[in-house]
């Protein structure tokens, strides 16, 4: 009971602090650091680029437009 | 500069076996192909006609082709052959990287397959930008995933993934680094593309 109760704490805690984590839904996207992340058709997040790694002599960041929307973008 | 000839394209397959630890084969004359036909369409995957002459098909790391290389055919020009190479090097790649997971995942989950293709399909545009200086119709190019048995909201997932990669290209970053070495080996090898 303890361990549960800990637990709800925790999660309550972890909320409060950075937020309620997007849920997957088919057409949203996100970023996770560098990575860009795309949700699937069954749900689950899956990671398309990781804009540390574009080259061409940028700085590339992930970004969002919108919660459909990510994307990297280079700065030279 | 060059142009692409039948010689050169037999060298950039060499060249593509070697870096990618691909193989090649004549999908007319492998009893195996004929099977694996027989089994996708009655998975419902793909139909049998289409699949024995039309498409190029990598099982494992072998590339199966419906044309010969260095001779255009069927749809198949040179161009069309080196860059079905790299596409299907992408598949090699793949399953290099996972070599239990990457065949199964592709046969049972659509959504890993749709992963699969559209990353390779993101290869293809990396090389399309290099030798036309514009990206493909990324909506008719993912619609082509309905003939692998996946359904309209498949065929949305694979254009938002293959969106995030053209935004990149179109800023000039690199995405895939067998679209990469393909368009560095040709201009190697003297031949132009728009994009230097």
């Amino acid at each position: 009971m303890l361990k549960v109760l800990s637990l709800m704490c925790l999660a309550v805690l972890c909320l409060t602090l950075v937020g309620c984590p997007p849920v997957c839904k088919p057409t949203m996207a996100r970023c996770q650091g560098s990575i860009v992340q795309v949700c699937r058709p069954d749900k689950k997040w899956q990671k398309v680029l990781d804009c540390s790694k574009m080259g061409g002599g940028k700085t590339w960041n992930c970004n969002c437009d919108n919660p459909t929307k990510c994307g990297c973008k280079g700065v030279k | 500069m060059a142009t692409i000839t039948p010689e050169l394209t037999k060298e950039f397959w060499t060249a593509a076996k070697v870096k990618w630890g691909a193989k090649q084969s004549s999908k007319g004359d492998s009893a195996f192909m004929k099977l694996v036909a027989d089994f996708l369409d009655l998975m419902g995957i793909t139909n049998k006609e289409m699949f024995m002459n039309h498409f190029t098909t990598t099982i494992f790391d072998t590339i199966y082709t419906p044309f010969e290389i260095g001779v255009p055919s069927g749809g198949y020009d040179l161009w069309n052959q080196i860059s079905i190479c790299t596409h299907e090097c992408v598949h090699v790649v793949q399953y290099h990287d996972s070599p239990v997971k990457f065949p199964v995942q592709y046969l049972v989950n659509k959504s890993d397959r749709t992963t699969y293709e559209a990353e390779a399909y993101a290869s293809d545009l990396q090389m399309h930008y290099w030798k036309y200086g514009y990206g493909y119709n990324i909506v008719l190019r993912a619609e082509v995933l309905k003939q692998y048995g996946l359904t309209q909201e498949y065929v949305d997932y694979a254009i938002q993934y293959i969106t995030v990669y053209d935004d990149v290209l179109k800023q000039g970053g690199s995405t895939s680094p067998v679209a990469a070495w393909a368009c560095g080996w040709l201009q190697d090898h003297g031949i132009a593309g728009a994009v230097a």
